[in-house]
């Protein structure tokens, strides 16, 4: 009897599950961005990939539906009228073999390694189109929207030509997000001319009548006014938010490894300026902020300036950036109470971190959360957040919602621009063995995506920049959100760095130099590849860390192609 | 008469030759590809050098030299550290507590016919949902648990490197005890209770039943865990790839973990990867087959006899 | 360490065995050991219970109910409210495969689809598993030629010969045999003899009396009507239990298939994938508890109906060279 019941209720168990399942599923999910797509044969299939990161599928669904709608009457094969776009939204990256025996023709990707895909005979001669005008738009080129270091690295020098055989895609960087009303309401802003000396509330604004300080670009009444700019200031401010119980900074435990090693990166460029920057790519230069650590912990820099070249760009992990950074984001790892409690923790996701953040302070149980670690994608990867909290609130909404891109401090208040480091390695391409008969499809349809106007689509969509010089004016700004609008300024007024040159060390050995994994070390004898992970989980100085990357990448340095 | 009897004999062996070679021509072919095939073409790989644009190869003895100063490299030592503490853990803990309690079952003290069961259910629940399941319990609700009962604030036990092993241990320890339990008891099942009765009879009750009597007599299953778990010295992964994928932190690799994990990768890589993973797969054989024929010699030569 | 065994022998129920129970039965050492097993007994089953009711706590990442409900309001307890999960996991429980022919579109393998995969995995390796163990211990235990001798012995040399880091050479093998990426390929590659219900099925075979086919062929059966009308119906119960056992180990197993079958993800592969990459939807502690649950039903069905077969007929013996 007892075993008639048990089977009969875990039956019953299964059968419930397996029927809801199959029959409840609930009105609001959310929906997957890979539908399946049925061939229709009456018009000619164009197959393109998209990676379905942080950008989502939704700007590439639009740019489909009015390519197909512009071109329903051409006929590209005999039989067939019109142009049937079939995407794959994926977050899976694809390289050199994989590329060529996959279907898909056109690429939107990232983490890209050009010229190793190149070597690889991976990519088909795009330079047609790039360097002429886009038949979409009167007189201008792809090529005239590139800066002078993209047409460098994306144009392939061969037998004395320059070959396109790829075009950057979108801009991805990262950094911290601020909410700009909780600043606003507890006056978490710097106070112009305040005495360091003086007790740690002292150096915030009061009330509206104190003027804030000129922020990290030095120049009064801009956005950045009161923020952080030095290494010292975040510290003071991240004390200070602390001091009222609330949490300065929140990113995710299960990808903080990778994550505030980029953050690290970002910090390592932002103090050393876009040309200290760059000779890590182009490997020539003279670099003069070389040193080392004492004892005390103090960077010493050389008596004289070190010339880089290829046979010794490693020296530049003696840069004084980089040992400045790590001595600062050191001291964020170790405080506990400038991070989320969850910092650490290994189921604790980005959309969970976007979501703690989102809701610190608005859901009844949890105190505020003043920043947010994450890159300028990361509203796209909220929007679940976003939609459910407007429900509750409009101005809680992705629309209404005050957020802002905070320019990261240096380790001195420096007359030195900011810097957006663009680190993705995103794409266009074409594959080479796309048949000759569609070619002028494929690259059609890139000048289509590729104009100002799809452009500023793509941005009105993501909140995100394109990799390219475009126009946004005054209404196109107006539909962006505060965050997008924040980006786009900050992008505008920085220096932008793309980490490639045409160095030959640097394209030969491309996977060395990636935003998260760039600053590999040697601690007692084991090689280490997140700054952040070590330094939470060892006891090691930044002293230790910064001579383990030197005596890392000297190394390393011999095996490089 | 008799002709024809040796004739009939003659045919049905001939009959039996010709069944038997089809019954084992199978296994035998299946056996000659998918071992002697498989472990030859594993040391043809480890000699050689791949090159994946022209995929062509040539023979090389470089991988050896590469695998075995990587195997001296501090990761790979860690490695090596914890794969062996893995097994010494398992034997000081599993050994002890499986026969304890396995002796209770084979009792059959009060609630054994429920403990068999309930003991018997972390071996047929899959590790991934097991430890999912206990990754969570730990790492979401536990450090709650504590901080709400307790007014302890502590870290996630997998997250704290001072804790990570030993609960990725404790885990390991705490699945197996039931079947190690099982194990024990049902070989001891199979003891005559003749033997048992004689043995009451001259005196032996208690712990002296179980050392004279069971223990021998469920020997040969100890040393099955004695040789099984030192023959997997080197592929045991701990559920290290449950509890973390492809990222699990260095100081708990245990080299079975790394072997599995670095195969995977190798499949993306193209056949180039593979020559130095043999090499190193080849280098640790050498180590784990003397190790695990010794012990078996010394299990042989210190061991009880079940007779 | 999972099931393993060697020699045969039953196992006397409890009732049987509660004969042999000592008389001094609570001595302070075995009331400490039951409340050890109790406590033991108790903290699986406060993981299950756990996950179970966390598979029923609101897990839409970004709704203020997930907050209340589960992450940071309540992490341990019960539900406040229950949700019903499962039918949004069965939706959006969905993994990336490879595309079969290798040119297409990564393809999306649901629940239904993986469930099949699944079922075809583990009924077709567990079967062709089994059957040839149970052949070639048959062959090799009533037909005493010496090569018979020579499977014996190899099958115990493998057994305790380790060979590590073969996987590589295995899945290259694989690939040059067309059986990489094919669930009949799996079947191929698991029909082999090596294990130790080898040895199960070889006692078995050696301690039938010879009696029964000496019968059968005064009357004139052939080997292989001896084979499956007189001897498989004698072994039919342990060749069911070493089914049984091959299946569910094969059910649960992930890491075959995530090498080899990367356009067949299985249940088990599946709960892998969501359990560590972020499916959309999926990455919350209740989501993924709900697709564990999911899967655990199955076999937890599978072990209440059959536990006394599966707990009973087979014990673990020694490994004489």
């Amino acid at each position: 009897m007892k075993k008639m019941m048990k089977k009969t209720f875990c039956g019953a168990f299964a059968l419930a599950i397996a029927c809801g399942a199959f029959g409840c599923a609930s009105p609001n999910d959310i929906g997957n961005s890979n539908t399946q797509i049925q061939v229709d044969e009456k018009r000619t299939q164009l197959y393109v990939f998209n990676f379905d990161g942080g950008y989502g599928a939704e700007w590439m669904s639009t740019a489909i539906a009015e390519y197909e709608k512009l071109h329903a009457e051409d006929v590209y094969e005999e039989g067939k009228v019109g142009v049937q776009i079939i995407p794959t939204h994926t977050k899976k990256t694809r390289e050199g073999a994989e590329i060529l025996s996959n279907r898909e023709e056109v690429y939107f990707t990232e983490a890209v390694q050009y010229y190793q895909s190149i070597n690889d005979g991976a990519f088909a001669d795009i330079t047609d189109i790039v360097v002429k005008a886009n038949v979409y738009e009167q007189e201008k080129t792809i090529e005239s929207k590139m800066t002078q270091e993209q047409k460098d690295y994306f144009g392939y020098k061969k037998d004395g030509k320059t070959i396109y055989y790829g075009i950057p895609h979108y801009s991805g960087a990262f950094g911290l997000v601020y909410d700009i009303d909780l600043f606003d309401e507890k006056g978490f802003y710097f106070k112009d001319g305040y005495n360091p000396s003086d007790a740690l509330e002292e150096h915030f604004i009061y009330d509206v009548n104190d003027k804030k300080s000129a922020g990290p670009d030095g120049v009064k009444d801009t956005s950045d006014d009161g923020l952080p700019a030095t290494y010292t200031e975040f510290i003071e401010l991240c004390d200070y938010i602390s001091s009222i119980g609330l949490t300065p900074i929140c990113w995710s435990g299960a990808n903080y490894s990778g994550y505030i090693s980029m953050l690290y990166n970002q910090l390592v460029v932002n103090d050393a300026g876009l040309e200290d920057s760059l000779m890590m790519y182009s490997m020539e230069g003279t670099a003069d902020k070389l040193g080392v650590v004492n004892e005390n912990g103090e960077f010493v820099r050389d008596a004289n300036p070190t010339t880089i070249t290829a046979d010794n760009a490693y020296e530049l992990y003696r840069h004084e950036s980089k040992y400045k950074a790590l001595e600062f984001l050191r001291k964020i790892i170790k405080t506990e109470k400038y991070l989320n409690e969850t910092a650490f923790t290994n189921t604790h996701e980005h959309t969970t971190a976007q979501d703690d953040f989102l809701w610190s302070g608005k859901d009844g149980m949890t105190k505020s959360m003043a920043m947010l670690a994450d890159g300028v994608w990361w509203q796209s990867e909220a929007n679940e957040t976003f939609k459910a909290m407007g429900t509750q609130m409009a101005a809680w909404s992705k629309e209404n919602r005050n957020l802002g891109w905070m320019p990261l401090p240096k380790a001195e208040q420096k007359d030195q621009k900011n810097v957006y480091f663009d680190h993705l390695y995103s794409m266009c391409f074409v594959k080479k063995n796309i048949a000759s008969w569609k070619l002028p499809l494929a690259v059609d349809f890139i000048q289509f995506v590729h104009t100002d106007e799809n452009l500023k689509m793509f941005t009105k969509t993501t909140n995100t920049p394109k990799a390219y010089n475009y126009e946004m004016n005054a209404s196109d700004l107006a539909e962006l959100t505060p965050f997008g609008r924040s980006v786009l300024e900050y992008k505008q007024n920085a220096d932008v760095l793309y980490p490639f040159s045409s160095q030959a060390k640097f394209l030969n050995n491309q996977s060395m130099f990636t935003a998260g994994e760039g600053y590999k070390a040697t601690i007692d004898k084991n090689d280490v590849i997140y700054p952040s992970m070590t330094l939470h989980e060892k006891n090691v100085s930044a002293k230790t860390y910064f001579e383990g990357m030197y005596t890392y990448y000297k190394k390393a340095w011999g095996t490089l192609r | 008469m008799a002709i024809r009897k040796k004739r009939k004999g003659l045919q049905n062996n001939r009959n039996d030759l010709i069944f038997y070679c089809i019954i084992m021509a199978w296994p035998v072919l299946q056996f000659a590809v998918f071992y002697i095939g498989v472990n030859f073409n594993s040391i043809l790989i480890a000699f050689q050098d791949i090159d994946i644009v022209t995929n062509s190869y040539s023979w090389t003895a470089k991988h050896f030299v590469n695998g075995f100063e990587k195997m001296l490299s501090p990761t790979q030592l860690t490695m090596a550290k914890n794969s062996i503490l893995a097994y010494l853990i398992t034997i000081c803990t599993s050994i002890p507590l499986g026969l304890l309690f396995s002796y209770y079952i084979y009792k059959a003290m009060p609630g054994a016919g429920i403990f068999r069961v309930i003991l018997f259910m972390p071996s047929i629940v899959s590790s991934i949902i097991m430890v999912s399941m206990f990754r969570f319990f730990t790492t979401d609700a536990f450090p709650a648990m504590m901080r709400d009962f307790f007014d302890i604030t502590m870290k996630a036990p997998l997250d704290d490197k001072s804790t990570r092993f030993g609960t990725v241990m404790f885990y390991n320890i705490w699945v197996g005890f039931g079947t190690a339990v099982l194990m024990y008891s049902n070989k001891m099942s199979t003891i005559d209770p003749a033997i048992s009765e004689a043995a009451s009879i001259e005196g032996a009750k208690g712990f002296s039943e179980f050392w004279y009597i069971t223990l021998p007599l469920v020997f040969p299953t100890l040393s099955i865990f004695l040789i099984t778990g030192m023959a997997g010295l080197f592929t045991n992964q701990i559920n290290l790839f449950s509890f973390y994928g492809v990222s699990a932190p260095e100081s708990v690799q245990t080299f079975g973990y790394w072997l599995f994990r670095e195969a995977k990768r190798a499949t993306k890589d193209g056949l180039a990867g593979y020559s130095e993973l043999s090499a190193i797969g080849l280098l640790l054989t050498f180590i784990a087959v003397p190790l695990t024929l010794g012990m078996r010699m010394l299990i042989e030569k210190l061991g009880p006899s079940e007779d | 360490m999972k099931m393993k065994s060697g020699t045969i022998g039953q196992v006397p129920t409890i009732n049987q065995k509660k004969s042999r129970g000592s008389k001094s039965r609570f001595t302070l050492l075995t009331v400490l050991m039951l409340v050890v097993l109790i406590v033991y007994s108790l903290s699986l089953f406060a993981l299950f219970f756990y996950g179970f009711i966390t598979a029923f706590k609101c897990g839409k990442v970004g709704t203020l109910e997930y907050r209340l409900e589960y992450y940071p309001g309540n992490l341990y307890g019960l539900p406040k409210t229950w949700y019903w999960n499962f039918g949004f996991v069965f939706k959006n429980f969905v993994v990336e495969g490879t595309d079969p022919m290798g040119v297409g579109a990564p393809v999306k393998v649901g629940m239904v689809q993986m469930f099949g995969n699944s079922i075809l995995y583990s009924l077709g390796c567990s079967f062709c598993n089994t059957f040839v163990m149970c052949l070639t211990a048959y062959g090799c235990a009533r037909f005493p030629y010496k090569f018979s001798k020579i499977i014996h012995t190899t099958v115990i040399i493998v057994m305790i010969v380790p060979i590590v880091g073969n996987a590589p050479a295995e899945l290259e093998m694989a690939i040059r045999f067309g059986l990489y990426n094919q669930i009949w390929g799996m079947w191929i590659m698991r029909a082999n003899f090596l294990g130790m219900y080898f040895l199960v099925f070889y006692d078995i075979f050696k301690s039938l009396p010879t009696a029964y086919t000496e019968a059968a062929k005064i009357d004139g059966a052939g080997n292989w009507a001896i084979l499956f009308r007189v001897i498989f119906p004698l072994i039919a119960n342990t060749f069911l239990t070493v089914l049984l056992i091959t299946f569910i180990t094969s059910w649960n197993d992930y890491q075959i298939p995530f090498l080899y079958l990367p356009s067949y993800p299985t249940v088990a592969y599946g709960l892998f994938t969501v359990v560590n990459s972020k499916i959309k939807g999926m990455e919350t502690t209740p989501m993924r508890l709900a697709a564990a649950i999911i899967m655990l039903i199955p076999i937890l069905i599978v072990f209440l109906c059959t536990q006394k077969r599966l707990l009973g007929n087979l014990t673990v013996g020694g490994v004489k060279g």
